[in-house]
């Protein structure tokens, strides 16, 4: 069955839509992610333009971060401060992004820049995310080895170091946080920027971020950080409907549909793989799609031009 | 439902035109019509056939055209940068139509010279546009190829003229098949008439493709008032996975 979409102006198939919304609502239930970087290059692939892929993706995500979030709200899980002063950055970061998002589509490299982006962030988050899970299973098997990691110092410690002389300390009580404001900020800005410009929440990028560099407990960190990704990808998907007219209602509907099932099952099929065993998954996953990105950025493309309309 | 009313506008054109046609003599005529002036586009859309139908007197061999609005039309090549496959070099090209299908009974290049037919616009190979970059001949065309090439995959430019039936004498009918995606917009039906290698006759018909209803509204809407319309589809949204938790958290 085929619906049209009346701002991507374009007839497309109900079926894989909801299948795409599917699969991305099964690794949110099931992972605890958004999934937001498997839909916007999918939707790529079956045609829908980058622009509007990435506009429309964001109004998704802000269906299954309600969603995400109220079960966290419920167990109290949500620090609104930090999600609060989170949310200042986050905003200046979205206009920022659809600037940016604007621009990259005025000089035609916006698939580039999408895709480089992409295989970044997902080819460093899944790599560190594969070392570190199986480090920890060779920890468990060994546990008189001394772990590698200590020898450096490293850079990550060197900047968090860092980033606790910075000025305007503010306490976070519920977190029992006393930091810079500029570093929650700073999260902020970054994952504004990802929502406009990628079209993903990324809380994979995120979660760990807030973990590390803000030190909140764990518990919290899930909650505050979905609750924040509603107002960015909200925000997002205002900008983007504004300033680009790129937020098909029918085709976030159907990407809507098909998550809000999928993440029904995700949740129950996690019940029956450990956790750790999950957090491989999904780094072999994320390295997975990073991978078959770069190749597509690497190897000769069969067809060397590509055709934009300008209406 | 869509053959009766064929056979009908064939009736309605046969009494219409015929009898003037007798008391004039068989002229240099040629006769246009539309089955239905107006494609519209709603949220079930699939595609849809445009059927012209039309009189030739004319004697001369027949050719006919649907051709979309004309757009600017960039083609970007892709070539190595640092190591990755990035758009190296643009070629802008004005007034490409957005779709163009065209229908004859013989081969294109044997109703006209070549001049003629890219001057009337007939034939994908007599399609020239202007590139808006300063490019010698040989340098443009793997661009103009590429542009045909990513149009005929779209379904947008045909690959193979449809042809001309004529089902009573003069009387000829052309059936177009607009894919799912069709742009939207005005569209022109052009006929013309070829007789020793001149064009001796054209008629034009204007048919408008157009979203309507609910389709239509949500388009407008987005448009018009994008700020609302950008809230609408976030408090839906919430709305939605506020509604998605509660339904499964009872569960």
């Amino acid at each position: 069955m085929h619906v049209y979409l009346p701002i991507a102006e374009m007839s497309i198939s109900v079926e894989a839509i909801l299948t795409l919304g599917l699969c991305v609502g099964f690794l949110s239930g099931f992972f605890g992610v958004g999934g937001g970087f498997l839909t916007t290059p999918f939707l790529m692939f079956l045609g829908v333009p980058p622009a509007i892929a990435v506009g429309t993706q964001t109004s998704q995500l802000v269906a299954s971060s309600v969603t995400g979030v109220l079960g966290h709200w419920k167990n109290k899980n949500v620090d609104l401060k930090v999600a609060g002063v989170m949310l200042g950055g986050g905003v200046f970061g979205s206009i920022i992004g659809v600037f940016i998002f604007k621009m990259l589509q005025a000089l035609g490299q916006i698939d580039v820049a999408i895709r480089l982006l992409y295989v970044f962030l997902l080819g460093t988050i899944g790599t560190l995310m594969l070392i570190e899970t199986t480090a920890s299973y060779w920890k468990k098997k060994k546990t008189g080895d001394n772990a590698a990691g200590e020898e450096k110092p490293g850079l990550m410690e060197r900047m968090k170091a860092e980033m606790r002389k910075w000025p305007y300390k503010v306490r976070f009580p519920v977190s029992k946080l006393h930091i810079s404001v500029f570093v929650p900020v700073g999260i902020g800005f970054i994952g504004g920027m990802l929502a406009s410009i990628l079209g993903i929440g990324g809380g994979f990028l995120l979660v760990p971020a807030m973990i590390y560099f803000l030190g909140m407990p764990a518990t919290l960190v899930a909650g505050t950080c979905l609750f924040q990704i509603i107002f960015t990808t909200g925000f997002a998907s205002i900008m983007h409907a504004t300033a680009n007219q790129t937020v098909d209602v029918v085709l976030a509907s159907l990407l809507i549909i098909g998550g809000v099932v999928g993440a029904q099952i995700g949740v129950r099929a996690s019940r029956y793989v450990s956790g750790s065993r999950a957090r491989i998954f999904l780094a072999v996953l994320i390295l997975g799609v990073s991978l078959v990105l770069a190749a597509q950025l690497l190897m000769a493309p069969k067809e060397l031009y590509s055709m934009e309309v300008r209406l | 439902m869509m053959r009766l009313r064929q056979i009908f506008m064939m009736l309605v054109m046969l009494m219409a035109f015929m009898p003037s046609a007798f008391a004039q003599g068989f002229g240099d005529k040629l006769v246009l019509a539309l089955a239905d002036e107006y494609v519209d586009i709603t949220t079930n859309f699939s595609g849809r056939e445009v059927v012209v139908f039309g009189i030739n007197e004319t004697g001369g061999d027949l050719a006919v055209t649907l051709t979309g609005p004309r757009v600017y039309t960039i083609i970007r090549k892709k070539g190595q940068a640092l190591g990755i496959w990035a758009n190296v070099r643009a070629v802008g090209f004005g007034n490409v139509p957005l779709y163009y299908d065209y229908a004859v009974n013989r081969n294109v290049t044997s109703l006209s010279s070549s001049e003629n037919l890219q001057r009337d616009g007939l034939g994908i190979n007599a399609m020239k546009y202007e590139a808006r970059a300063r490019l010698a001949e040989n340098e443009a065309r793997p661009f103009h190829e590429a542009l045909i090439r990513h149009k005929q995959q779209k379904n947008f430019f045909s690959y193979a003229p449809k042809s001309i039936d004529y089902t009573g004498g003069k009387l000829f009918k052309v059936v177009f098949k607009l894919p799912p995606d069709v742009p939207t917009g005005e569209y022109v039906v052009k006929a013309m008439a070829y007789k020793g290698g001149e064009k001796i006759s054209e008629e034009k018909a204007y048919l408008q493709i157009r979203q309507v209803g609910f389709s239509a509204q949500l388009y407008r809407y987005a448009h018009e008032h994008s700020f609302l319309y950008g809230l609408g589809v976030v408090f839906f949204a919430v709305f939605f996975g506020y509604g998605a938790h509660a339904l499964l958290s009872r569960r």
